[in-house]
């Protein structure tokens, strides 16, 4: 059995994240629901709460509610081709149903597209459902570094945005608060960028697993004290971790690259599976999305360089080059892709991406095709026996 | 020209453009392929070149499938596998816009593809009603005008692009007449696809040489909504079951044609402002719900009885504005029924039995 060797701070993870949904749920403070990709920090400056759908379609993929929720988004009539998250989350509202039953009514909505065009389309389909405003980022693809046009549109949309909020709250944001909160944010995602450094020991400190699990706060609370604490923990004992020369998978064997979400609802299965056979997941381009640190000389003009320039918004040559930069950096043996049904914008361009990877490191991948909420497109046993011939290729 | 000879030029020019585009490669003209209907043709038009909307590609088959999931629409497929396999061996550039998630990744799939193929981006704005969007489009074209100047080797600007833009509203002007004179399915939309497979002066030729009217066919009226449908089989099959069409939201028809560029006043502004200010396709914000607004006027006024999605199987972004429209129209009495749309087209038993049903009600109300 593959051993998972926890982290003391996974006790808080667990209080901070029941005190997080506690709030959301009772308080009657305004609350928003925001796309992971979005300038949250816009929000808590204006005490907002805000909300992911998309984590709690990670949370009901994990539980095993996405077959039945996809379904009835079917029934509503979203097809097949529809983002999981939203289909699930959709159908989560509508039927009460899910890991908390549904999450609580937003007051207004927050979305960016800098992850995927889909955002937007789903946040339109809630803003009709609930009546409620819809405040959109819209992040340019970008080829490089920021055209002075792009820069230009980014950040007179940010001051829209403020104004906007300003009125559908009735109180202007205090940008003093703004500040300060970048500040933290900033801050908050260095320490996350020196925890995914340290995964580079050998053998390495944690698993994409637990990175998956771990990423919930850098997604959600970024911005506030509780998140910067969370990492400052984690970050130490990550370090101590290495000092000791303790690896997240017993005897590590195969060091791999794991690129994309994850399909939830076989998260410790297949991770678990694959860790048994001394393959641990150094890396992962998914949890590395979450790096934005900005210069705060120059605010919002460093927002809108970091929330164009994530990864799934950069154009293929840069996304295939940060790959193969991973596959160097954390001596990866071997490389697995999601292609993940629901999801064209992180998608499009994986086979692509593989054979750059392939020729220019030697390194050799395998493409598994599934979903990440919805069940529908697993296949467990055929994952496992690819995984299983894949990492017997690298001996 | 006898009529149905007339007609016959236009129907040629849909259903196989190539070799007409390669001949004038050949002669020494510079065509250039666009993606979707944010592209001002005016602009690519005015440097010189012959804009052709990518359209008509062959059957998906090994270039697709090594860049491709099985789960992108058959009609991005389709471009790259013509991209690939020297179907559009006649380009010189692409310019490729931000729209859906496919087509934005495409561009880079593009590249790698069809080497040696000039790609140009242009990235349209999501967001299109707010003056910042305008203005970052503005800035777009004026980036991708000296682009297009370097592969004609001509000016694209001043009294250039004031005579595309007029040239270009000339043949919507055309197009709209059409529309009125009621030539059927089949004709109608043959003239707006061979707008977009051949230049405004080709077109205008055309047009000068077929009547308009005559040959309408169909009782059952009907509005049809969804993105590019560039096969001419899709309306015959809709007159098979005596669907006439007499609206439409379809980003190769009406959607491509609807409003005037300004004639005066600074013309990137003029394009940016009529590009950005039609009703939005489903790859734009639309934050008043203008799709669904349009669509119930569009109805009223054309006095459709009835509506088919027309819409590319595997689209994330029509699939999302789907429901809601169909709630709207099952609210307002409107019977619709829904085509998922591959390339090449093939109409389904389940096509069929759809648009049964759909004519049967549509008969029963008459």
């Amino acid at each position: 059995m593959a051993r998972r060797l926890k982290l003391l701070c996974e006790k808080t993870m667990k209080e901070v994240m029941t005190a997080y949904y506690t709030e959301a749920f009772t308080s009657d403070r305004p609350k928003a629901w925001v796309t992971s990709g979005a300038p949250v920090e816009l929000l808590l400056a204006a005490g907002v709460i805000p909300i992911f759908p998309e984590n709690y379609g990670a949370m009901i993929g994990a539980q095993h509610m996405g077959g039945d929720l996809c379904a009835a988004a079917g029934d509503m009539g979203f097809d097949d081709c529809v983002c999981s998250y939203a289909r699930s989350t959709i159908a989560s509202t509508a039927r009460g149903e899910g890991p908390l039953g549904a999450l609580p009514a937003p007051d207004l909505l927050l979305a960016c597209n800098n992850g995927c065009g889909t955002m937007f389309k789903w946040y339109e389909v809630l803003s009709r459902r609930f009546g409620i405003p819809l405040l959109f980022f819209d992040t340019p693809y970008c080829a490089g570094e920021p055209t002075p046009q792009d820069r230009a549109y980014l950040v007179r949309q940010l001051e829209r945005i403020l104004s906007e909020l300003g009125d559908i709250l009735g109180r202007e944001v205090d940008r003093d608060r703004l500040w300060e909160t970048l500040q933290v944010s900033s801050e908050t995602a260095k320490l996350w960028t020196q925890i995914q450094d340290l995964r580079r020991a050998r053998p390495s400190p944690l698993n994409s697993p637990d990175m998956f699990v771990h990423m919930a706060l850098i997604v959600t609370l970024r911005g506030t004290q509780t998140a910067y604490d969370y990492y400052r923990d984690m970050l130490a004992q990550v370090r101590e971790r290495v000092e000791r020369g303790e690896g997240a998978v017993e005897d590590e064997k195969y060091r791999l690259l794991w690129d994309h979400i994850p399909p939830w609802y076989a998260l410790r299965d297949l991770f678990d599976f694959c860790a048994d056979l001394g393959a641990c997941f150094a890396v992962d381009t998914y949890t590395n999305v979450w790096q934005g640190e900005f210069d705060m000389a120059r605010p919002l003009e460093s927002m809108a360089d970091c929330y164009q320039m994530i990864m799934p918004n950069l154009r293929l040559p840069l996304r295939a080059a940060m790959y193969v930069d991973y596959i160097r950096d954390y001596e990866i043996d071997g490389f697995v892709i999601h292609s993940n049904h629901s999801c064209k914008s992180y998608c499009l361009g994986e086979y692509e991406i593989a054979r750059r990877i392939t020729a220019e490191t030697g390194v050799r991948g395998v493409i598994l095709e599934a979903d990440m909420v919805d069940p529908k497109f697993y296949s467990e046993s055929q994952v496992k026996q690819m995984m299983q011939a894949f990492l017997e290729s690298l001996d | 020209m006898e009529q149905t000879e007339a007609w016959e030029k236009m129907m040629d020019t849909v259903r196989d453009p190539h070799p007409a585009l390669r001949e004038r490669r050949d002669a020494g003209e510079k065509v250039v392929g666009y993606f979707c209907s944010y592209v001002p043709v005016e602009l690519i038009h005015a440097a010189g070149a012959v804009p052709v909307r990518m359209l008509q590609g062959p059957a998906p088959g090994d270039v697709a499938g090594a860049y491709m999931q099985p789960f992108c629409c058959s009609f991005a497929r389709s471009l790259l596998e013509g991209l690939g396999n020297g179907t559009y061996d006649y380009l010189s550039a692409v310019v490729m816009p931000h729209t859906c998630d496919t087509i934005r990744n495409l561009s880079d799939l593009v590249e790698t593809a069809a080497p040696g193929l000039r790609v140009m981006r242009l990235m349209v704005p999501t967001t299109v009603h707010t003056p910042e969007a305008v203005d970052f489009m503005v800035e777009e074209l004026a980036a991708l005008r000296p682009d297009l100047e370097g592969v004609t080797g001509n000016e694209a600007g001043g009294a250039d692009l004031r005579e595309s833009i007029r040239l270009y509203n000339r043949c919507r002007s055309a197009l709209d007449g059409l529309r009125e004179a009621g030539p059927g399915n089949r004709r109608l939309y043959a003239a707006y696809l061979a707008l977009q497979l051949t230049g405004p002066e080709e077109f205008l030729d055309m047009m000068g040489r077929v009547e308009a009217g005559g040959t309408e066919a169909g009782t059952r009226r009907v509005a049809v909504i969804g993105g590019p449908v560039p096969q001419l089989e899709v309306f015959d099959l809709l007159e098979e079951y005596g669907m006439r069409v007499v609206w439409d939201d379809l980003c190769t028809a009406s959607r491509f044609a609807a409003g005037m560029v300004a004639e005066d006043g600074e013309p990137l502004r003029a394009l940016a402002e009529r590009y950005l200010g039609r009703c939005p396709c489903p790859t734009k914000l639309d934050p008043a719900n203008r799709r669904e607004q349009e669509l119930i006027a569009g109805i009223g006024e054309s006095g459709a009885e009835g509506v088919v999605f027309a819409q590319q199987a595997f689209c994330e972004f029509h699939s999302f504005d789907y429901p809601g429209l169909k709630e709207r129209l099952d609210a307002e009495g409107i019977p619709s029924v829904r085509l998922d749309l591959e390339h090449p087209f093939q109409p389904t038993g389940q096509m069929r039995t759809r648009l049964q049903a759909l004519s049967e009600i549509l008969g029963e109300g008459m």
